[in-house]
């Protein structure tokens, strides 16, 4: 589902052990029970600023899910035939995976900082972008080339 | 800006105390409303999809499934800004997750409009 974790370098060695490691993350997101058990409480402070990236994905996500909407509902048919519900679809999607990609991380950090490992790596960023560069550029091309 | 010394006489208890200037309450609740303002314009952008050309009944499902799922919403922020203003650090429980499944619910929603107006038109 997430390519990134199972390339993402084995910061977190305890969920690489583990055979069910997707359950096992799952797991984490919703008992916070088990992630509280661990390690010790870290500065709340940390703690605060986990939960505020937390938050600014999720708002991320709500930038990308209303651009979707807003494409569906705003943008009058392009030239492309169902290009614009491919858009809408696509940025909507997207704005559901980093809500998820969002408590993943928040759980990883949380567990983290409890634990006093460093912090996870991620390459989810730089492939958010790359993926919303190239969406704009061939966007681009695809609304400018048949006008031309 | 002067930075307020923390004048720590004792060692640190698991929950340091809350230092005077510490704005990191402060700007959590801020992110929350953010998240919130957010969350009211999709669901408004929903709402405009959903009433397009009329109110079908998976569009008046849709509104009503957004509807309560912001509600949801509403009451975790509000659940959570209370429980930061009474006490700091306030334990977190599954908030998070279910704002995030609030966030994919609204996706999901989406995403059906989308697809079932691109059908039937």
């Amino acid at each position: 589902m997430q390519p990134h974790r199972t390339k993402a370098p084995p910061v977190d060695a305890d969920g690489a052990r583990d055979n069910g490691a997707v359950l096992t993350t799952v797991r984490r997101w919703f008992d916070p029970q088990e992630v509280r058990d661990v390690g010790s409480t870290p500065d709340y402070r940390f703690s605060l600023a986990n939960e505020r990236t937390f938050l600014a994905w999720i708002r991320t996500g709500l930038a990308l899910l209303g651009g979707g909407l807003a494409v569906a509902g705003f943008l009058p048919p392009l030239h492309i035939p169902h290009l614009r519900e491919a858009l809408a679809i696509v940025l909507m999607a997207l704005g559901g995976l980093i809500a998820l990609r969002a408590i993943d991380h928040w759980a990883r950090c949380e567990r983290a900082m409890r634990l006093g490992q460093p912090l996870p790596a991620s390459r989810f960023p730089a492939l958010l972008a790359i993926a919303v560069g190239l969406g704009a550029v061939l966007l681009l091309v695809a609304i400018v080339l048949p006008g031309t | 800006m002067t930075q307020p010394v923390p004048q720590e006489s004792q060692p640190p208890a698991p929950h340091p105390p809350l230092t005077p200037g510490d704005t990191q309450a402060e700007r959590t609740r801020l992110s929350w409303r953010r998240t919130t303002l957010s969350a009211t314009l999709s669901v408004l952008l929903i709402g405009r999809l959903a009433v397009h050309d009329n109110v079908s009944p998976l569009g008046a499902l849709a509104i009503a499934l957004a509807l309560i799922c912001w509600l949801a919403l509403m009451w975790l922020t509000h659940r959570r800004i209370t429980a930061m203003s009474h006490r700091v650090p306030a334990t977190i429980g599954r908030t998070l997750p279910a704002v995030a499944l609030t966030i994919v619910a609204f996706a999901v929603i989406g995403i059906i409009l989308v697809v079932v107006g691109g059908v039937v038109v």
